[in-house]
């Protein structure tokens, strides 16, 4: 029989050795597909859940946190205004400014906050990633300074334009 | 430790009379099954069972073409963008609605909220974890909405008050 792998993984193998059940036919699918399947069984090290919090790592996941969701609503609202008028809803500056003016005014400054919030601490933490970027503030000190100073500055910031 | 072969799933095939002389033919070795520490031990002993190592077959490494619009160009372009939002959101603030800062903002926006998607897919969504289809799918249905995205603020800025004044009337209404 021949040698060839189909020979020996269709034709020729007993029972108690597994058979590949995928169709790929690139060698790079092939020795990756096992592998995923393998850890799906797997439980996962605890990681998050166990590292002492620190404010650098902490910070770095807000900064990832807060950019996800701008751009989530971002996307939301240019994606829903490209397709609206094919799906027949109505969709624009005029409805939305509309719709905002019928909230009270202590809804308004409260959703007005959750919205400034992320975008304040992202774009200051963005500033922040900047500065890194020109090897200034790259010491424990100035990585912690820098960081006070964005969180207080972001929920300065962030309060500020609620009340605008 | 011999096995019986009728519980395999190739029960079927082995109805065919060629596959059937095949098997017979074959040598003893394959109704049994060698379980080896590791793939040296295995060849060491010159006796293995039908192989699915051929899956871990192990491949020369070949260094990936080094390609600078993948590595340091790419990175130079993320913090260009985002250098050049710290001035467009402060001309966009002091000056208020303007066809050029309108424009800039519509376009340099969505490519930046791609970029961070993009590494987000990267770091959460890589071919280990969901396979390289499902990577692929992840980065072209990403660059489908960032595509849609880009349409939807040119058309906006276009016919209707633009992302600036948008903003601006949203927040006092």
């Amino acid at each position: 029989m021949a040698k060839t792998t189909f020979a020996k993984t269709r034709l020729m193998a007993p029972v108690g050795i597994r058979i590949l059940s995928t169709s790929q036919s690139s060698q790079k699918e092939v020795t990756v597909a096992p592998l995923i399947e393998q850890r799906k069984n797997r439980p996962l090290s605890p990681h998050l859940t166990i590292y002492q919090p620190q404010l650098t790592w902490y910070m770095s996941m807000f900064h990832r946190v807060t950019g996800g969701a701008v751009a989530v609503g971002f996307y939301a609202g240019a994606v829903g205004y490209a397709v609206a008028p094919m799906v027949g809803m109505g969709f624009d500056a005029a409805a939305i400014t509309s719709v905002i003016a019928t909230v009270p005014v202590g809804a308004k400054i409260a959703a007005k906050f959750i919205v400034a919030y992320p975008f304040t601490y992202h774009c200051l933490n963005g500033i922040r990633h900047l500065a890194w970027d020109t090897t200034r503030f790259m010491t424990i000190k100035g990585v912690y300074q820098t960081g006070y100073a964005v969180l207080g500055l972001s929920t300065v910031s962030a309060v500020a334009l609620a009340l605008i | 430790m011999a096995l019986r072969l009728a519980a395999s799933p190739l029960a079927i095939s082995r109805s065919s009379p060629r596959i059937v002389a095949a098997l017979r033919a074959s040598s003893s070795i394959h109704s049994r099954v060698y379980f080896h520490a590791s793939r040296n031990a295995a060849a060491a002993t010159g006796k293995s069972s039908a192989d699915v190592t051929d899956v871990y077959k192990a491949v020369p490494y070949k260094q990936p073409h080094i390609n600078q619009l993948h590595g340091s160009y790419h990175w130079d372009f993320e913090r260009l963008l985002s250098i050049s939002m710290v001035p467009l959101f402060a001309a966009s603030a002091m000056q208020g609605a303007h066809p050029i800062t309108d424009s800039l903002l519509g376009v340099v926006v969505p490519i930046h909220c791609h970029v961070g998607f993009d590494a987000m897919i990267t770091d959460y969504l890589h071919p280990g974890k969901v396979g390289n289809l499902g990577n692929k799918a992840c980065t072209w249905t990403l660059r489908g909405v960032t595509l849609l995205a880009l349409y939807g603020c040119y058309q906006f800025n276009a016919t209707d008050i633009g992302l600036t004044e948008l903003v601006k009337k949203a927040w006092t209404a």
